[in-house]
């Protein structure tokens, strides 16, 4: 049979396409940077490993995404520590800008939010932080996840619904 | 098909992916036109779904792109 690799399946395209979005997930998960970066390397050395089993049979987001969502959870589990380290740096360049106003309101905004998602169940978070956050299908988050759609959607609707009370007063 | 808040509630999680059936959405449209509770609710949700997709991305710094790419050979 023919062997031929999709462009988009190059390792570095990968890489550059995914990194942002499996280290949101990471830290959302493990809530510390340099776990999440651990969890970063983890998850693209076995993407470049395993890249060859890859089938197509599936998007390649949610693919990745199992593999650091594994990553993460075998991270936290690993760890005694508190974490925690502040978002507001980590959070994408691209909304710093604006006056000085809104950066603050930015800022607390990252914060508010991070300290929200926090409280939330680790099934929970994922799938609010993969679908949400990170705008992946319903189906693929199912697949991330490993577990059914409905069950899914059961978590999507407990997460918002929490980032609703708790964050009320910037949703007025 | 008339439904209450509570079956409201529980068709959101479609009504956000625009999964609704024609039926469904035509309810979920009927209850909001007479219900502000839910009307605020789902404008709040929405809300939030917003704050997220602009708030909640990170960013790896990208001194620590260079070395995973480093250390993973694709450089
Ligand atoms: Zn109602």
């Amino acid at each position: 049979m023919h062997q031929r690799r999709e462009p988009q399946l190059d390792p570095g395209r990968l890489f550059d396409t995914f990194v942002d979005g499996v280290y949101t997930l990471a830290y959302r998960i493990v809530r510390d940077r340099h776990h999440a970066e651990d969890v970063v390397q983890e998850t693209f050395i076995k993407v470049v490993r395993s890249i060859g089993t890859y089938r197509g049979d599936g998007p390649i987001a949610a693919w990745i995404y199992r593999i650091a969502y594994r990553e993460a959870i075998t991270v936290t589990r690993r760890r005694t520590e508190e974490p925690v380290d502040p978002v507001e740096a980590l959070v994408r360049a691209e909304r710093a800008g604006g006056s000085v106003e809104e950066q603050v309101l930015a800022g607390e905004l990252a914060i508010r939010l991070d300290e929200a998602i926090g409280t939330l169940t680790e099934p929970v978070r994922a799938a609010f932080v993969l679908r949400d956050v990170e705008g992946l299908s319903t189906a693929d988050v199912a697949v991330a996840l490993d577990v059914s759609e409905s069950a899914v959607k059961m978590r999507l609707a407990r997460a918002r619904e929490s980032l609703r009370m708790q964050l009320e007063e910037y949703l007025r | 098909m008339k439904i209450q808040c509570d079956q409201l509630a529980s068709l959101l999680p479609e009504f956000f992916d625009g999964t609704l059936s024609t039926d469904q959405t035509d309810a979920a449209l009927d209850h909001f036109a007479t219900c502000e509770s839910c009307r605020l609710t789902v404008d709040e949700l929405e809300g939030v779904r917003t704050l997220a997709g602009e708030y909640g991305r990170l960013e790896l710094p990208s001194d620590a792109k260079d070395r995973i790419r480093r250390s993973i050979g694709l450089d």
